[in-house]
């Protein structure tokens, strides 16, 4: 008797055993990293100067073909809007095809078409890539410009503009953008019910026929293709398209204030403020401080762990998120971070944002922070390698952005290189607690009052203008 | 060592309207945890995720918004792993992560480096193992999703349509109220409360594991038994809504005054069970009526009448059945009534008329296309067969979903059009401005 019991107690710690071999009190070790490969896409140029990318990948029998035009930025003055009525309007029927038939004919293969004033993008399934190519060049070559369809586009778009009165992120945003680039820049300018109606056909072809040039742009085609296959099909399809002189713009790139200044924008209704720190940014797209930004922005209100996201939401509970985030552009970047917050806290969340943007000039960036964000990095660099467009992507960035050729490959290097003392000294140059933007949409009358301990307020209405 | 079940599907198929095949191996545990994995090793990353079925259905109707609310709370930490960690330490391997909460289900993956795998597993485990969760937690989580109410619904314009359509086209079944659920049911709430929650449904019987990606079949079954065998299978009935929404002879009708310029119209329909075979015909219904710029609604009211800025049609599909919503915003100038009217009429002739070969077929490719294009990520593989192990029965339905739209017929979308678009048995709702709003009227 005593015997069998002692097997199955015996039995019993055996199974224990088993069990208790799983050490929970720390991390699993992990694997030996796995080697990223960033892939090759395939190029060439035809005669008219179109720049070619193909990255092929067999994972899905469909492809995507992509083209951007790298254009200066216009200023459309009392004709705001018509340059985002280029697209829709090429979309609205060619020389050949009434816009019922376009939109017929690409739903009758499950295609997608998009256009807008500087890209386009075609996809379908490989088996529809003949129809598929012949129906986009149909579509940036042979557009009908039909006065009928523009007087629509010009309704939604007014109609476009009612909903945004009453949207408060949209509200935010085109007061964001007023403020910090005037409404006289490219990138400040504001589309009302007057410019819509001011724009007709002629602006929208003259457009077209000044920018849509062969010589500024980048096609990439990506998936279930070989070059010799894309080859074939750009050379049948756009070696036609005419090269031509593409005028060149310059323009200032923003200021920012002297001192901090709080705009109010006022919506009753709302319960929550949207709160948005703004600043305009000197950075390019191959400044050599560009990856040590990305990481002063990715520890500031880059992810879930980040300063703004732990204090404003996990410690705070004032939001559902906070972020921020550092815009290379080659003229005016931007830095933004921005949160919605419940009405009554409005004040208080100001106070933690500028808290927060201040003490990232204090040399107070830890290694361990750092350590932090380049993990983040170097995770969605490898995780947005799965999507075979970002190779066509990296390729294009390269030319357009005039990067090394090496800038990719050797990101994860570079990214790794950056020193905690690189970032304390750089953060006081990029971080501006007392020369920016402060834009709140919500409910003014309930805490305007404590809100010029911040800076001048300043009041604009929602359409973006200054209240007077 | 018991024998598991391991099935290996080979991609095989013969038909022209085909989609590429998913291949995948699953095992149970002994407590009841369902286990699929799926090999790509094109890219070095993981997917790992846990469906627990559980979602607000399953709430006692004094404690709406529960499943919501725990999913917050599940990120709070373990027994091993301290407040606030989960997140910071699956970021600093270079992953990341989230979950979301539906009326069905609760949903939390990671995506990460494939040689943190091992870790992945572990985390999970740990959060179905012994989740701790303490006051400080609850009240900070509390806050967060009262904010995620405000920023979502009340503070967006036409942001409370599917509450308000819930409300309306669910009279018995739980499907009524929303995931977010009732603040002042939050606020009520007691740890102890979440805990039982917790025991009862947080079980690995009611949990299906999916990790998809840059992985070894073998390795990856261990850890999996190493992590996931010592948690105990749940001892609590689950509970589950067993009423059936009855089948409504009337017309529910109201207004909503909102903070917004254009009305906006709202139907919805009620739909049959997710696993019902008209699902298919329906969402090739749905395509008909909104999918492409040369759609039926689209053509006419955004396009020819201009009468709308834009209309979609939105199936909500759901285990017990969901809803089909049909959202058209008014152009400027144009009243609810006007736009709705439209509607209707292009809506009665599908039921009079049915749909041409040639659009039938064009429905075709546009379904084909999206069934081709649905798994192009390892995320979102992992997600896919882990709902179509749950709502379908088995994982490998995610190889035949060209398979059943293969199987409806052209007379079919006639059909469910008729059955399922039943003027008598839908909700109609009208946004309209607050601006609009009768003086005395009652505000919703």
């Amino acid at each position: 008797m005593k015997k069998i019991s002692l097997y199955i107690v015996l039995a019993l710690l055996s199974v224990s055993t088993i069990f208790a071999q799983v050490d929970r009190s720390q991390y699993p070790e992990p694997a030996p990293a796995p080697e990223i490969n960033i892939g090759d896409a395939e190029t060439f140029t035809l005669a008219n100067g179109l720049k070619v990318f193909v990255v092929e990948n067999h994972k899905l029998p469909r492809i995507t073909v992509s083209l951007v035009l790298d254009r200066d930025p216009v200023l459309e003055g009392a004709k705001k809007g018509y340059i985002n009525m280029v697209g829709p309007l090429m979309m609205a029927g060619t020389k050949t095809m009434s816009k019922d038939q376009l939109d017929e004919a690409i739903d009758q293969i499950g295609a997608r078409i998009n256009v807008s004033s500087s890209s386009a993008s075609a996809s379908s399934l490989k088996k529809h890539q003949e129809t598929l190519m012949k129906l986009f060049s149909e579509v940036l070559f042979n557009p009908g410009f039909p006065p009928a369809e523009l007087d629509k586009i010009k309704k939604q778009v007014i109609s476009g503009l009612a909903t945004e009165k009453d949207d408060p992120k949209a509200i935010a945003a085109k007061v964001s953008r007023a403020v910090l680039y005037g409404k006289d820049h490219p990138y400040g300018e504001i589309t009302n019910e007057e410019t819509v109606n001011a724009i007709n056909v002629a602006d929208i072809q003259s457009y077209y026929n000044t920018y849509f040039k062969p010589n500024i742009g980048y096609l990439a085609i990506v998936g279930d293709i070989n070059k010799k296959e894309a080859e074939a099909l750009v050379k049948k399809y756009f070696s036609s398209w005419k090269k031509g002189t593409v005028p060149t713009h310059q323009w200032e790139p923003a200021k920012s204030p002297d001192g901090n200044k709080v705009i109010l924008v006022d919506r009753p209704a709302s319960v929550q403020s949207i709160v948005t720190l703004a600043y305009p940014v000197d950075l390019k797209f191959n400044s050599p401080e560009r990856i040590q930004v990305s990481l002063l922005s990715s520890i500031l209100g880059g992810g879930m762990t980040s300063r703004l996201f732990m204090n404003l939401r996990e410690s705070k509970g004032y939001t559902y998120g906070a972020y921020s985030s550092i815009r290379p552009d080659r003229i005016s970047g931007d830095f933004q971070a921005d949160a919605s917050v419940r009405t009554e806290v409005t004040d208080s969340a100001v106070f933690e944002f500028y808290k927060e943007l201040k003490n990232m000039t204090a040399n107070t960036i830890t290694e361990e922070e750092l350590e932090l964000a380049k993990a983040n990095l170097t995770g969605s660099f490898g995780r947005s390698l799965e999507n075979p467009a970002t190779v066509a992507s990296f390729a294009l960035n390269i030319d357009i952005h005039d990067l090394p050729k090496d800038y990719y490959r050797n990101y994860l290097k570079n990214l790794n290189a950056v020193k905690v003392t690189d970032l304390n000294k750089i953060a006081p140059k990029y971080m501006k607690p007392a020369n920016s933007y402060m834009i709140i949409v919500g409910n003014t009358s309930a805490f305007k009052e404590r809100l010029d301990q911040f800076g001048e307020v300043i009041y604009y209405t929602a359409d973006g203008n200054i209240k007077k | 060592m018991k024998q598991f079940f391991v099935i290996l599907f080979l991609g095989i198929s013969f038909n022209s309207l085909a989609q590429n095949q998913i291949k995948f191996k699953e095992f149970q545990l002994d407590n009841g945890l369902n286990v699929i994995m799926h090999q790509d090793n094109t890219t070095p990353i993981t997917a790992v995720s846990l469906l627990y079925h559980v979602g607000s259905k399953n709430e006692n109707p004094e404690r709406t918004g529960f499943a919501h609310f725990f999913e917050h709370l599940l990120f709070e930490g373990s027994e091993n792993i301290g407040r606030g960690e989960y997140m910071k330490k699956i970021e600093s391997i270079g992953g990341t992560l989230n979950a979301f909460t539906s009326n069905d289900q609760t949903y939390y993956y990671e995506v990460v480096p494939s040689n943190y795998l091992e870790t992945a597993l572990y985390m999970e485990s740990e959060r179905m193992l012994h989740a701790k969760i303490d006051t400080v937690g609850v009240n900070t989580q509390r806050e967060v999703v009262k904010e995620e109410r405000r920023q979502r619904y009340e503070n967006q314009p036409y942001g409370t349509i599917a509450p308000e359509i819930l409300k309306r086209s669910f009279q018995v079944h739980p499907y009524q109220w929303a995931p977010i659920g009732s603040m002042d049911h939050l606020n009520a709430a007691t740890l102890e409360e979440f805990m039982d929650f917790y025991r009862t449904f947080y079980v690995p019987n009611n949990a299906v594991l999916t990790i998809a990606g840059d992985l070894d079949y073998d390795q990856t079954e261990k850890w999996v038994r190493k992590y996931f065998s010592e948690i105990p299978k749940g001892t609590k009935p689950i509970p589950r809504p067993n009423v059936t929404e009855p089948k409504r002879n009337q017309e529910i009708r109201d207004i909503i005054y909102d903070n917004i310029q254009l009305p906006a119209v709202i139907q919805a329909y009620n739909l049959p069970a997710l696993n019902h075979p008209d699902i298919y015909a329906l969402g090739m219904l749905s395509t008909y009526l909104t999918g492409g710029k040369s759609s039926l609604l689209t053509k006419e009211l955004v396009d020819r009448q201009q009468k709308a800025l834009a209309i979609s049609a939105i199936p909500l599909e759901l285990e017990d059945g969901g809803v089909v919503l049909l959202y058209g915003i008014a152009n400027i100038g144009v009243v609810a009534d006007s736009l709705e009217s439209s509607i209707d009429t292009q809506i009665e002739r599908v039921k009079a008329e049915g749909v041409s070969e040639k659009d039938f077929q064009k429905l075709m490719a546009q379904v084909e296309n999206s069934v081709v294009s649905k798994n192009a990520s390892v995320a979102g593989i992992a997600q896919n067969l882990a709902e179509s192990k749950v709502y379908l029965g088995n994982a490998n339905e995610i190889n035949k979903e060209m398979e059943k739209y293969n199987k409806v017929k052209r007379e079919d979308i006639q059909r469910v059009a008729k059955q399922y678009f039943d003027k008598n048995g839908r909700v109609v709702l009208h946004y309209l401005p607050k601006a609009s709003q009768p003086v005395k009227a009652e505000t919703k």
